[in-house]
């Protein structure tokens, strides 16, 4: 059983000969002639922007860079590759991880960090010191009551 | 309000309870003015999004944001020793199988399962129970086992596995939603939670039903298969984690998959060659590895499976796994028609544009084109089945290696093994194509379409595997087809697993390997534990009893030095015990039957051997029968008698054949002496001594046998004398394994297993073989050179497990070869069977010998098939190799060694039998077959002449 692929069909060579009865010396992919167009029109902005003023020879430059750039590109593209995957594949690129060599963070550091051994309390209101006064002697004394017997460790 | 009130208290009481215990300081915080303050509860937990585009996996289920995949399992497929039809039939079933899914997309996902060799080791370990004692100073099993690995260091006996992922549906915004919603919606109206896979249902079913049947065969994935594959996926190209962490028994949800996302991160320089991935947790923690993602190019015809191997397959051969992922569009066929029209006006327009415009002549290509779109439209109109749809499909390959040049190499070698018919093409954005591997994400772009149709797809088949054998036996070597992986065997899985016959057969021509492919067998099983009889009629196998690691278990026999009545056909039926049947239902009855049986088989086998000792004119007589038979019946079945009765029986026969049975008893009583191996001496039975052996080497050196394709007529009385020697010796093997324990691992090796077809109760011992291989748990290897012999046999092949066929020359032989392997015939692989290992006259003047390592075709009897290599190299067994070299070198040491060994083992023999003068000259006349006539006329007066009268 002989079994292939189809892909021989789309794989048609569109090409522009030029205008009829006038054949070009070239033959050139409608592809081609897409994207060299668009390159010759971002090649004269570019030319405007660097300040290149508008005549014959600017345009001739203009248009030369366009052939060899246009040359660039459809040499990298076919009907494996066409244009839309290559741009894609090429942002891919771009757009893809790194490898982290700075490392990020490094010692921890509790210096920035205020600390103080006591959380700040609640003033307390005359009354409840009164109460917190009186409640020491209470539980001291009643304590004393309880643990009897056993030595209190001697103070310094 | 009391609800309330009760309510409040209960709450201040657990209150109290819980803060009883805790710093008295705690207590103020109920004072602190800022204590109806809310704390910040779930909402404020920041929300996980996987950088993955999964979402959630419920059973094989995988949804992302835009879509739901169900994922399969596909089952591996033979592909070597099927015939084209067969293979054929599989790829257009396959076929079909896509073509039902028109309009769905598929992820086909070919990962790899690793099971390194240290495993195989550990598990041979397990399985090797009662192994045999290591003797001080030889080869220790750990040695043994260290070797073992040691030759096969770094391979692995990995299994490829297949994935299928099928879109089920595109998810809708309202879909998402709920999801989005689930944790509160699931509080409130927990049905609209899964809404969206329940009515999924049934479309789920529909596929379950089309990927499930002949052809993909392929099962929902389950949870433990889904986290392997997922696991396989976004950690592209490390080894495989040593432990997986644990399935949950429910949905996987979008903050689960982290476990996957987060063993491994990807990370490349702008256009490298490779993607580096690197190892995060687990066991793969800092391992880095650097992959090489490639795509399937421009692909020329391939003639499928005739000459080329499907596809896929074809990257089995390289030695490093490879991973792939391919991304399947199954076209409608109306898309299909209007781009086809477009593409056909396109090529017009040019040719048109060539000829008409420019007066040029267009390429020939566009002729072709042209007559390449009619042929595709043709193909989707004509026929009722749907193997013209078409596909659109990307095919993308992973191989990978510790460093970046390593895994460039693969990936050139990788080109090579494709290179004349299919292009393989190395693109860029590698980190983009790596992460497509990954179940559920998107195609990163459209470069490297490849269209074709569903046969064409189909004839990928991943699933063809070349696998055969099992994971916890002894090596055997490796295969040699589409892959190389090594082969492992326990002869035992099959009576302790699968409840299948214990019985092998080995075929293969002179000097083909048997004896070193059996004795390597014998040689390993017995380090594991098995215990073996052997049967070998030449007697080279008894060198194995010499090896010192085997010498103190092991006991060579030669039968004709051996005593009297060791053949004898009562004893070598063996009397069955009781404690056998205790497992039985009525173990008394069953017993009694089986007590019954044995008789019968004792009666008929004594019938067998005296009817075939007699010359073949007297035997063929219907009277000799009829007195025979009543004379077996007379001396009866006891396990006790000995033919010696049956002679005496004879001359008492007092029907009106008389005179015939006297004739008979006295043609038998001339043969007396010569059977003196049959009848024991007069209180003293050879069967009285028990002995525990692991090995015994039975051997009968110097037996006269029958050459091939010599009809049974023109045998001589020593040449049937000697095959019913045999035949008794085969029983007597069989004995052995009723003597050990039941469960215990026993195999019997009978070489030369030829005259099983020939003697009538040769069947009888292979129905014996066949039912009780099983029960006892025997492996019973038969070894010949013609398969025909076996073939002779009613019904042996539907009894075989397993078969091991060696290089053959005679065109017959080997067709017979495939039926006994369940080949087909005429399919071609006469020429592999033709072609395994060396051939005989491929160099004439050669003088060095042919070591190559023989080859066979082992069908383990589970379905597996495979050519293989047998391969018992490696220094550990050097010592084996030069027992089983069976060779003859005239030039090999100086003899003297071996001589010693010989009376070594001649020794620690059982009492043997002082053959006297009588019986030299009578071996000597058995050596002649044709010259006993005077022989005997000088030995013992004229007894055999008179006979011989008498007979013609």
């Amino acid at each position: 059983m002989r079994v292939r692929t189809d892909d021989e069909v789309y794989r048609v060579d569109a090409v522009w000969l030029g205008p009829p009865k006038a054949t070009f010396p070239w033959r050139a992919r409608y592809v081609a002639w897409g994207v060299g167009i668009v390159v010759f029109l971002v090649v004269l902005t570019i030319e405007r922007q660097m300040g290149v003023g508008f005549g014959f020879f600017s345009t001739a430059w203009a248009l030369v860079a366009t052939i060899i750039l246009t040359r660039f590109i459809t040499q990298r593209i076919s009907h494996e590759r066409p244009l839309t995957a290559v741009m894609s594949m090429w942002v891919r690129e771009l757009t893809a991880p790194r490898e982290r060599t700075a490392s990020a963070g490094g010692a921890a550091s509790a210096a920035r960090i205020r600390v103080s051994p006591q959380r700040p309390r609640p003033k307390l209101s005359k009354k409840q010191r009164a109460r917190q006064q009186a409640q020491p002697r209470r539980t001291s004394a009643s304590r004393k009551k309880e643990v009897r017997g056993v030595r209190t460790p001697a103070r310094p | 309000m009391f609800g309330r009130r009760r309510d409040r208290d209960r709450r201040s009481a657990q209150h109290i309870a819980q803060h009883a215990a805790a710093d008295p300081r705690e207590r103020d915080r109920a004072s602190y003015s800022k204590r109806g303050r809310r704390l910040p509860g779930e909402q404020a937990v920041p929300s996980y999004t996987p950088s993955i585009a999964a979402r959630s996996i419920d059973g094989h289920l995988l949804r992302t944001g835009q879509e739901v995949y169900a994922w399969y399992r596909l089952a591996p497929q033979r592909w070597s020793f099927r015939s084209d039809s067969q293979r054929q039939d599989l790829i257009a079933a396959i076929a079909g199988q896509y073509a039902e899914l028109q309009g769905r997309w598929m992820h086909l996902r070919v990962t790899t399962r690793p099971y390194p060799i240290r495993m195989w080791a550990e598990a041979h370990v397990h399985n090797a129970v009662k192994r045999l004692p290591d003797t001080p100073g030889t080869l220790s099993f750990d040695d043994y086992m260290v070797g073992e690995q040691q030759q096969l260091m770094g391979r692995s006996m990995a299994e490829k596995e297949v994935y299928l992922g099928v879109q089920v549906q595109t998810r809708n915004m309202m879909d998402r939603a709920v999801e989005r919603a689930a944790p509160v919606l699931r509080k409130v109206f927990p049905d609209a939670v899964d809404a969206e896979l329940v009515a999924l249902d049934s479309e789920v079913e529909h596929l379950d039903q089309v990927i499930g049947s002949a052809g993909l065969e392929g099962r929902p994935a389950t949870a433990e298969e889904m986290s392997w594959l997922m696991h396989r996926s976004c950690s592209l190209g490390l080894p495989a984690p040593r432990n997986l962490p644990a399935v949950p028994g429910a949905a996987w949800e979008p903050e689960d998959l982290a476990s996957f996302t987060d063993a491994a991160d990807f990370h490349q320089e702008p256009y490298s060659p490779t993607v580096t991935v690197r190892g995060r947790t687990g066991s793969n923690a800092g391992i880095k590895r650097h992959v090489a993602v490639l795509t399937v190019g421009l692909m020329h015809g391939l003639q499928i499976p005739e000459v080329d191997d499907p596809w896929v397959q074809r990257a089995d051969r390289l030695p490093a796994s490879v991973e792939w992922s391919a991304r399947i569009y199954v076209r409608k066929p109306e898309e299909v028609s209007g781009e086809l029209s477009r593409q056909m006006s396109k090529v017009r327009s040019q040719v048109r544009h060539y000829t008409d415009e420019h007066e040029l002549d267009p390429p020939q290509s566009l002729a072709r084109q042209a007559g390449r779109v009619l042929e595709i439209d043709d193909e989707m109109t004509s026929g009722f089945t749907a193997l013209g749809t078409r596909v659109r499909s990307w095919w993308r390959l992973a191989v990978s290696g510790p460093t970046e040049r390593e895994a460039l190499r693969l990936a050139q070698s990788l080109l090579e093994l494709y290179k004349p018919k299919i292009a393989i093409e190395h693109p860029e954005a590698q980190y983009a194509i790596a992460r497509e591997f990954i179940p559920g994400e998107p195609l990163s772009n459209g470069a490297y379409l490849r269209r074709g149709s569903v046969l064409w797809a189909a004839s990928a088949v991943p699933t063809a595997t070349a696998e055969v054998g099992d994971r916890r036996g002894i090596l055997l070597g490796e295969t040699v087809t589409a892959t190389r992986r090594p082969v492992a065997w326990d002869p035992w899985m099959a009576q302790e697993l699968r409840d299948a016959s214990g019985l092998t057969a080995m075929v293969a021509g002179l000097g083909a390997g048997k004896s070193f492919l059996g004795g390597g067998m014998v040689y390993k099983t017995l380090r594991a534990g098995a215990h073996w009889t052997l049967l070998d009629p030449s007697g080279p196998l008894s060198a194995l009893c010499d090896l010192p690691e085997l010498r103190p278990y092991a006991r060579p026999i030669n039968l004709l030095n051996a005593q009297p009545g060791i053949l004898n056909p009562y004893r070598v039926v063996a009397e069955p015990m009781i404690e056998h049947f205790l497992d039985e239902e009525d173990p008394e009855r069953a017993w009694r039957r089986e007590k019954a049986l044995a008789a019968a088989t004792r009666r008929r086998l004594v019938l067998d051997v005296l009817t075939g000792l007699l010359p073949f004119e007297v035997a063929r007589l219907p009277q000799t029968r009829i007195v025979l038979l009543r004379a077996v019946r007379t001396v009866g079945g006891r396990f006790d008698a000995h033919p010696g009765l049956v002679f005496e029986a004879l001359r008492r026969d007092a029907s009106e054949h008389h005179e015939h049975a006297v004739v008979v008893a006295d043609f038998l009583d001339e043969m007396r002496e010569r059977m003196s191996l049959l009848i024991p001496e007069e209180n003293h039975d050879p069967y009285n001594e028990v002995r525990d052996d692991r090995l015994t080497v039975l051997t009968m050196a110097g037996l006269n046998l029958p050459k091939d394709g010599v009809g049974r007529e023109h045998w001589t009385d020593a040449e049937s004398l000697g095959v019913e020697m045999l035949n008794l010796a085969a029983w007597l093997t069989q004995r052995s394994i009723y003597e050990k324990p039941k469960d215990q691992r026993k195999g019997v090796w009978i070489d030369e297993a030829f005259f099983l077809s020939e003697v009538p109760t040769g069947r009888v011992l292979m129905n014996r073989f066949a039912r009780d291989s099983r029960k006892w748990n025997v492996r019973v290897l038969l070894s010949s050179q013609i398969p025909a012999d076996f073939l002779r046999i009613q019904g042996f092949v539907a009894l075989l497990d397993s078969v091991f066929v060696g290089r053959l020359d005679d065109d017959q032989a080997q067709a017979d070869a495939l039926r006994l392997l369940k080949v087909p015939v005429g399919a071609g692989y006469e020429q592999v069977i033709a072609s395994l290992g060396r051939r005989p006259g491929g160099e004439r003047t050669a003088t060095e010998r042919d070591r190559a390592p023989r080859q066979f075709v082992f069908g383990d009897g589970a379905g597996g098939v495979e050519r293989i290599r047998i391969d018992f190299s490696g220094p550990h067994l050097e010592h084996l190799r030069n027992a089983l070299d069976t060779t003859p070198d005239a030039k090999r040491g100086n003899g003297s060694g071996e001589l010693v060994k010989t009376d070594d083992h001649a020794a620690p023999q059982p009492p043997a039998y002082v053959p006297d003068e009588i019986d030299d000259e009578l071996a000597a006349d058995m050596e002649l077959g044709l010259t006993e006539d005077e022989a005997h006329l000088v030995g013992h007066g004229d007894g055999t002449n008179r006979h011989r009268d008498g007979a013609a």
